[in-house]
């Protein structure tokens, strides 16, 4: 099997393109993931993106205790880029209260995929332009304000990890995967749960044509209608080919 | 009401309104130290908890809260702020990060993220001084402050409405300030009205009384406040209970003889969003 993967990214409206904060890697091996580092962290962005890398070169198995113990990696890695001798009193108050970010990992292997999750980016499962599944999110009325989250504070993720979620399942030639931060997530939820085969097909339909300029409407005039949390947003489109 | 969300578009204004009459200069008790300097150290610990909430980055604060800091006092009423930013009313959350007037230095040791433990040395900003002397003129303050939020309420017309704290030991000498904070009470933006907190603080906390929902078994001076005082927003309301204080429907922002704990933590929780830009 081979993959080719599209990602399409946008900063919150109003914002700066160096304060966007989700991040996306893939490996050499069928790895991928997705985190969305958490505005009330201190430098997010980094930890997003360092636990992102770590995924993809070396991924965890999916337990909590190997998360957790995986997850030391990218918290050394978030540490390790903090100047702490040099802070401002304020960032220094702010960093030593840690960051945090959610995460989706996936690997593809041999027509077969297994994903882990902790909090609310969410995979979406698809094949001729249907929903077979989304993970780990399955209704509109889960994306709240306080998704699982990994923490730089170790002892915090105990908590977190309880709650780590995990799917296997096949894949055939033909298949579209989308990965989603919360935001875009929650708008295609809610129509995945509006019960409407035709209208999830011709939306299913439009992402896979997606391009660079396209999705950049799109966000537009979502935001516009009052349709999509105003957020980070980051979409990857993997088609098994 | 209620609902907005605090952003750097839409920011919030708090308004501390502090008496800083000579009585303030009574010591509390088990305690060194006088009202005048605990209420200043709870709202630099307030200020410094804005700051780093509003802190995303090493070199950026975002500017979710404006804040002025009033102190009312016999020689009438000034701007509280001490350092860079005296004599300045309404300072933005990114100038105060900016701007304490000294930093107090204390060493700290803090989890490394791998299992040990580093020392850093933690500042300790101050913004806000009050030096307690003479009268307690609340209509002046309460008329300084309706001044300052009408014209912020003009230039935000759709922000999370203001709120004005005012922290007192005593009752006003410069007349009955029931109908300026009726006016207060009476600007709005469109996610509501702006919420008035009277916090009453006494050396002793003796004959206490949180959040009352009626006015019957208080004092002249209770009254007062309670008739200055808004209706509690669900949302704060919600928090304090959380928080272990119980609230009867129709509470007012109201506190009589407290303690300095609860001054703080109607303090904490008054300036405690509904809901952040995320």
């Amino acid at each position: 099997m081979r993959l080719v993967v599209h990602v399409f990214s946008a900063q919150k409206d109003g914002n700066q393109p160096e304060q966007y904060e989700d991040a996306w890697a893939r490996g050499s091996h069928g790895e991928m993931a997705m985190s969305d580092g958490a505005t009330e962290g201190y430098n997010a962005a980094r930890f997003a993106r360092a636990i992102v890398k770590a995924f993809v070169e070396a991924p965890p198995q999916s337990t909590p205790g190997a998360v957790a113990a995986w997850l030391k990696g990218p918290i050394q890695t978030w540490h390790k880029g903090i100047d702490w001798a040099n802070l401002p009193w304020n960032a220094q108050a702010k960093a030593e209260r840690g960051s945090m970010a959610t995460l989706l990992g996936i690997i593809f292997q041999d027509w077969k995929w297994n994903a882990l999750a902790i909090g609310d980016i969410c995979l979406f499962h698809t094949r001729q332009y249907a929903m077979l599944q989304t993970f780990p999110l399955t209704r509109p009325e889960e994306f709240g304000y306080t998704p699982s989250l990994l923490y730089t504070k170790a002892e915090r993720n105990a908590k977190s990890l309880a709650n780590l979620k995990v799917i296997s399942g096949q894949c055939q030639l033909g298949d579209m995967f989308l990965v989603i931060s919360d935001a875009l997530a929650a708008w295609l939820m809610n129509i995945v749960a509006s019960g409407d085969p035709k209208k999830a097909q011709r939306f299913l339909e439009m992402l896979a044509g997606l391009n660079q300029k396209r999705f950049h409407r799109l966000i537009k005039s979502l935001l516009a209608a009052g349709l999509l949390k105003n957020d980070d947003v980051t979409l990857a489109r993997i088609f098994v080919v | 009401m209620y609902t907005a969300e605090i952003s750097r578009k839409e920011p919030t204004l708090f308004v501390f309104a502090v008496d800083g009459s000579g009585s303030t200069s009574r010591t509390l008790a088990n305690s060194q130290e006088s009202i005048a300097q605990r209420i200043a150290l709870a709202l630099n610990r307030l200020i410094f908890e804005l700051v780093v909430r509003s802190t995303k980055g090493e070199d950026e604060v975002r500017d979710y809260y404006e804040i002025a800091a009033l102190v009312y006092n016999g020689n009438g009423v000034q701007s509280g702020w001490v350092g860079a930013l005296a004599g300045k009313e309404i300072a933005k959350i990114s100038d105060l990060a900016k701007s304490p007037a000294r930093l107090e230095e204390r060493k700290r040791k803090v989890d490394d993220g791998a299992g040990g433990l580093i020392e850093v040395s933690t500042k300790v900003p101050v913004w806000f001084e009050a030096s307690p002397s003479g009268t307690t003129p609340m209509c002046e303050a309460f008329a300084r402050a309706k001044a300052l939020m009408q014209s912020w309420i003009a230039a935000h017309p759709n922000a999370y409405p203001p709120a004005l704290f005012n922290v007192s030991d005593g009752g006003s000498t410069d007349g009955d300030p029931t109908a300026l904070a009726r006016e207060l009470q009476a600007l709005t933006t469109s996610d509501g009205s702006v919420l008035v907190y009277n916090l009453n603080v006494s050396p002793t906390a003796t004959g206490e009384v949180l959040y009352p929902a009626d006015d019957n078994n208080l004092d002249a001076d209770g009254r007062t406040l309670f008739a200055m005082s808004s209706e509690m927003p669900p949302h704060i309301a919600a928090a304090l209970t959380e928080n272990g204080t119980v609230i009867k429907t129709g509470a007012r922002c109201c506190t009589i003889n407290a303690d300095m704990v609860q001054i703080v933590q109607a303090l904490n929780i008054g300036t405690r969003p509904a809901s952040l830009e995320s």
